[in-house]
């Protein structure tokens, strides 16, 4: 008796396509055919933890659903920080679309709101009078935790959306790399921002917008060009504004 | 189980004095029909402590800080990897918590509340997300060890905030730097040491850069404020 036991959308490249055969239990989602013949199972979603030969259910909750989301070194992830500072190259894309990570999205953003708080209060400290008194408006971590990563987390999802209703076949994680790793732009242009003078925080903020959307587009377009022009321009004009809306968000509160 | 009448039997005898010596630990040898502890919990929860006086209980959660306690703060011991870290507890961070979230909100009048949400929040959901990265980049801890060494390394901001609000009000801003610089340093160097070991090599900077951010947003506080 030889069962044979495929998993579909593993997202890691590691890993085995098939596992030894399985138990047979009752919470086991792995139909296994009896007869010796091969089965191909059920297409499931959650990848295979390498020893574990039963997945439950609800893998969502577990930990080791987002391990394989997290199989990056350091040289890795300092590589694909260099490629987002170069906005029209279309390599990053390839490169991640084997082994995206959540690690650097989620750190960046994290990064993002610290020096965020940092330039707003170098901004207040240059710009305020010698007389007034000092108090500095706290809330503004709070705000920029909520937008910072309700910008980070949710628009992949939609953008995701979108382009699954026109037929790409992306996925929500390779969305979020790209989108994570474009922001590392504002970064430095919030830091430097922090002088006081408001042409310069335009320029820079202007300038990080247009390198973060510049650097998706390019590296959706080999998505992007299977489409027809209107869908295209949709899309292209769906990141634009996100970013822009981002920009003016960022300039209004925080400088 | 005899010595166990023989306790009962003590408690009701109507000897003046004797329920004073039926609570002493002194003649209580330990049980041997006591469950096993679940593995991970501390063990020392588990011996028979309900007949020993307070003081004893207090003393020694208050010995378990302070040997933590010491361990951040000396170098020497970050090397032997002390066993006794494993026994972790969440009341040295607690306090070291509250402890700065309060000198914090003392030092400024216009929005002492929202200071020390912002603090408490960014202490323990900071470390929460230290600790899951950790693990999630395939570090082998306990989740609690590792919050309660994120908590207990905030002792020197800690010591750092009391020393700037003791500094008058017009010392130079480069020696407020400078002493948050150096609680942020001791902080770092503490906790890294304990952190760096968790993850392979290859993925040892991703898994201290969240230690660094997480000290310098807490150290920033400090400063401004």
């Amino acid at each position: 008796m030889d069962t044979n036991i495929r998993l579909y959308n593993t997202p890691a490249s590691s890993g085995p396509a098939y596992l030894p055969p399985a138990p047979v239990s009752a919470d086991s989602v792995i139909n296994v055919s009896q007869e010796g013949q091969t089965s191909a199972a059920a297409p499931i979603n959650t990848p295979a933890p390498e020893n574990k030969s039963i997945i439950p259910v609800c893998g969502l909750f577990t930990l080791d659903y987002y391990k394989p989301f997290f199989n990056v070194t350091t040289s890795d992830v300092q590589e694909r920080i260099k490629q987002a500072f170069i906005p029209n190259r279309p390599h990053f894309f390839p490169t991640i679309q084997s082994n995206p990570d959540v690690y650097g999205p989620f750190w960046i953003y994290t990064s993002l709101i610290f020096m965020l708080a940092v330039a707003s209060n170098l901004n207040y400290i240059v710009q305020k009078k010698s007389g007034d008194p000092y108090n500095f408006d706290f809330n503004c971590i709070g705000f920029a935790t909520s937008v910072i990563y309700s910008f980070g987390f949710i628009l992949p999802l939609i953008l995701n959306f979108i382009l699954n209703i026109f037929g790409s076949k992306t996925r929500y994680v390779e969305i979020l790399c790209i989108y994570g790793y474009s922001t590392i732009v504002f970064i430095p242009a919030a830091l430097l921002s922090s002088t006081g003078w408001s042409i310069v925080e335009w320029a820079l903020l202007l300038y990080a917008g247009g390198s973060s959307s510049v650097f998706l587009m390019t590296n959706l377009w080999t998505e992007l060009e299977k489409y027809i022009l209107n869908k295209r321009y949709i899309i292209m004009g769906l990141i634009a504004a996100s970013q822009f809306l981002l920009v003016l968000i960022i300039k209004f509160r925080f400088f | 189980m005899a010595d166990l009448e023989g306790r009962i039997n003590l408690v009701g005898s109507n000897q003046p004095g004797s329920h004073m010596q039926a609570f002493s630990s002194s003649d209580a040898p330990p049980a041997p029909n006591l469950p096993l502890p679940p593995p991970g919990a501390p063990v020392r929860a588990y011996e028979n402590t309900l007949n020993e006086p307070i003081s004893e209980t207090i003393m020694r959660d208050l010995r378990m800080i302070g040997y933590k306690l010491k361990y951040v703060l000396n170098p020497k011991m970050r090397e032997e990897r002390a066993q006794k870290l494993r026994d972790w507890d969440l009341w040295g961070p607690l306090i070291l918590c509250l402890f700065l979230a309060m000198i914090l909100s003392f030092q400024d009048k216009t929005q002492p509340e929202s200071i020390f949400g912002t603090i408490f929040v960014i202490i323990w959901a900071g470390a929460f997300i230290v600790t899951m990265n950790a693990k999630l980049l395939g570090g082998s801890t306990s989740f609690f060890q590792s919050v309660c060494v994120l908590g207990y390394c905030v002792f020197p901001l800690d010591l750092a905030a009391l020393t700037l609000w003791f500094l008058p009000r017009d010392t130079p801003f480069l020696i407020r730097l400078a002493i948050v610089g150096l609680g942020f340093a001791w902080s770092t160097m503490s906790s890294v040491a304990f952190m760096g070991a968790l993850v392979t090599d290859e993925k040892k900077v991703l898994g201290v850069y969240p230690v660094f951010l997480f000290y310098l947003f807490l150290a920033w506080f400090v400063l401004i404020v």
